[in-house]
């Protein structure tokens, strides 16, 4: 499958931010769990804020939090510029996401909520603004009643409180905060059965991601905190409103649509938003296939399901004459990410119409027509990454495989023993892998043992595994280049015969592991 | 005394360290102040520069009801549980509201009872859009026919309003509940 126009496009953005904050700490790799963080920020500033709020004098209490120069009006800021953080950190988390293509099949039901997710915070977010009750929460809750007021709901129009003809109740301010606590606390809910068919899910940011955001935040709340605009006043129409875009961005729109036109709108952009796993849907014939595992070859070792990342794979009895486990593959959660093919020691199981053996053919076959030699680099990498450019770019060999995380480690032995001087692995950032782990554990698989393996006979200094995304070209290149070098130092230093000799050596033990 | 030069490879090491440091302290800056500014950015709503007349009230006006005993033939049909001795029939009146501005008709239209049933209060929410300035005002909501004489209800105001721009003129029930008053805004 090959990458759309938003992923070229984040991709673009990604390689700046990259450059400035490392792909370790690009916050835009961090989106999802920002919004958990700033969902938490909003919890420990809202309980402070509790404290203070009146209902029967909602200006004034807040008024009187932010004449708390020490805390309160800082922590008023910090919860409102963290609720804004957790809207942008949504939206950027959606589109990468549909960027990725990680919409569609089991995904839907992450997708479906996340769209839920991202209403509920807006919902809660705008009866936050109408507990403040000055000129924005007037604004907004003119706004609302008059939608609401356009449904056959209620037997009085609910926008006749808004006409200044006497004062709001207390239980208007009552019915809001308690919406204001409720939905945030469904959100808890709500976010459990978004990361349901998730495995090991990063529901916090690295630290310093985690900690500058907070801190940048924290900062703007003391040396800009955010105004205090008058008091509602029903029988004046507000005047230059300081409007939370995050939350109002719909106000010059809306305000200008007749209620049902804005029904109409709302109801349109959510429904077109919430289909998008059924609008992306690969074609029948391009819908990858679940994974499948070969009874005949599975050992029942369980590492495909410590690694795959959608929890799609369990361990069953065997039945028949052979005893033991072996691992089966739920097709209903299998988002054919093709990681499981990696993690097989014996190669049993196939995934994206390829296999573990299928890709030692391959690696055999290309070592027979390109026949790289001891000063010839080869790329692997996928088509969702610059490696085949690169290729071209700097002379090297390219073979594709669909995702890093399904190359099985074997397929990098294979290819130095066929003669090639180094193996260059180019792979997605750690932390915006778009197969989740894919990665890192192929990461681990080459150099740190993990199954299945690459065999300590093979020798570390000829392979590299470079993170660089679709649009880091200059990162790749430059960590070409220096592999390169590496490799040609390293044929100058060896003499021809001594690769090409201690791979012939251990031909005989990798064909008996590889039959 | 004079300072030893630097190094010229240690000052670009230095260098690259500051600009590593400084360039995300800087994007994140930068990201920083644009969530400030867009969390309050000014916004001027439409209606801003014309006065509004806005007229408003609640009524739970009269209802004139009409009863009869029921027969035996109607009781004997009806579950027992249901036989109430009497039938009755509720009728509200319906009411004309006429507003005018500067011996214009501004508006007049029909009020009937509230809710599906027509059992609920009226209710009477408009509002019209005016030039700022002086605006005779003449509102009349009166009930037609079908009330008796002495629970009709008629509502009235002829006054000279002051208008201003961004401010809404409120035409309300007075505290008696049975003449219309104007209300304007007592923030300065
Ligand atoms: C509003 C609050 C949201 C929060 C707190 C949130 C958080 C998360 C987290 C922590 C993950 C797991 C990421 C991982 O470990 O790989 C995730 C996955 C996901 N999110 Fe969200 N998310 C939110 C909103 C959304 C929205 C609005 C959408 C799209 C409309 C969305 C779509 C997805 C999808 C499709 C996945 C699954 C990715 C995969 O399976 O590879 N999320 N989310």
């Amino acid at each position: 499958m090959q990458p759309r126009f938003s992923y070229r496009s984040i991709s673009r953005v990604d390689t700046w931010l990259n450059r400035v904050y490392t792909s370790r700490y690009n916050p835009l790799y961090h989106s999802g769990a920002i919004v958990i963080a700033m969902l938490l920020v909003l919890l420990a500033t809202g309980l402070y804020l509790l404290i203070y709020y009146r209902i029967g004098a909602p200006h004034a209490s807040v008024e009187r939090i932010d004449a708390q120069l020490w805390t309160g009006r800082w922590i008023r800021g910090l919860h409102r510029f963290a609720s804004d953080a957790a809207v942008v950190a949504a939206l950027v988390h959606a589109f990468r996401m549909y960027a990725q293509r990680r919409t569609w099949g089991p995904r839907a039901l992450a997708w479906v909520s996340g769209v839920v997710l991202l209403v509920v915070i807006m919902v809660s977010g705008w009866t936050g603004y109408v507990l403040v009750w000055d000129t924005h929460a007037q604004l907004i809750a003119a706004e609302g009643a008059r939608w609401l007021d356009a449904l056959p709901l209620f037997s009085e129009p609910i926008g006749r409180s808004f006409v200044g003809e006497s004062d709001l109740p207390g239980g208007f301010f009552f019915l809001n905060l308690f919406a204001h606590i409720a939905l945030p606390i469904g959100m808890g809910v709500l976010l459990w059965v978004h990361i349901a068919r998730v495995a090991r899910p990063v529901l916090l940011p690295a630290r310093p991601v985690l900690w500058g955001s907070i801190a940048a935040l924290t900062l703007l709340a003391i040396v800009w905190p955010p105004p205090m605009a008058p008091a509602a006043d029903l029988l004046r129409v507000p005047q230059n409103v300081p409007v939370d875009w995050f939350f109002g961005f719909w106000l010059p729109l809306t305000i200008r649509l007749p209620a049902w036109g804005v029904w109409l709108l709302g109801v349109l952009v959510l429904a077109l938003f919430a289909a998008i796993p059924w609008l992306t849907r690969p074609r029948p014939q391009e819908l990858p296939a679940p994974a499948t595992v070969d009874e005949r070859t599975c050992t029942g070792c369980e590492q495909c399901v410590h690694d795959c990342p959608y929890d799609a794979i369990e361990m069953i009895a065997r039945t028949g004459d052979r005893e033991g486990m072996i691992a089966r593959v739920k097709t209903e959660l299998c988002t054919s990410c093709g990681i499981c093919i990696g993690s097989c020691p014996p190669m049993a199981i196939s995934a994206l119409g390829t296999s573990a053996r299928a890709q030692l053919e391959e690696a055999r076959a290309f070592l027979a027509e390109e026949t790289p030699g001891e000063r010839d680099l080869v790329i692997v990498g996928c088509s969702w990454s610059g490696a085949r450019a690169e290729a071209e770019r700097s002379g090297a060999k390219f073979m594709s495989v669909p995702c890093i995380g399904a190359m099985h480690s074997s397929t990098v032995e294979i290819l130095l023993r066929g003669g090639a001087g180094g193996v260059l692995v180019a792979g997605c950032p750690e932390h915006d892998g778009r197969t989740r782990e894919g990665v890192t554990w192929t990461e681990e698989r080459l150099f740190q043992g993990r199954a299945a393996d690459l065999k300590p006979r093979v020798d570390r200094s000829r392979i590299r595994l470079v993170q660089a995304t679709l649009g880091e070209k200059v990162l790749l290149h430059e960590s070409v280049r220096a592999f390169a070098a590496e490799i040609d130092a390293l044929a100058d230093a060896n003499g021809e015969i001594d690769v090409v000799d201690l791979c012939r050596k251990a031909q005989p033990a990798v064909q008996e592991e590889s039959s | 005394m004079s300072a030893a030069p630097m190094n010229p490879e240690r000052g670009r090491a230095v260098r690259t360290r500051i600009v590593r440091w400084l360039a995300p302290v800087l994007v994140t800056a930068v990201m920083t102040v644009g969530i400030g500014w867009l969390a309050r950015a000014p916004y001027q709503p439409p209606g801003s520069d014309s006065a509004t007349l806005r007229l408003s009230w609640r009524l739970r006006a009269p209802v004139a009801e009409t009863c009869r005993p029921r027969t035996q033939a109607e009781l004997d049909a009806l579950p027992v549980h249901m036989r109430t001795p009497e039938v009755c029939q509720s009728r509200s009146a319906a009411y004309d509201l006429i507003v005018q501005v500067d011996a214009r008709t501004a508006d007049t239209s029909r009020v009937l009872q509230g809710g599906a049933k027509g059992d609920r209060p009226l209710f009477v929410l408009k509002e019209l859009s005016l030039e700022p300035g002086p605006h005779h005002v003449r509102v009349r909501f009166a009930s037609g026919a079908g009330l008796p004489a002495e629970e009709s209800v008629v509502l009235a105001l002829d006054t000279v309003l002051h208008m201003h721009a961004g401010t809404v003129d409120l035409v309300t029930l007075g505290p008696d509940g049975r003449t219309l008053i104007v209300r304007q805004s007592t923030q300065p």
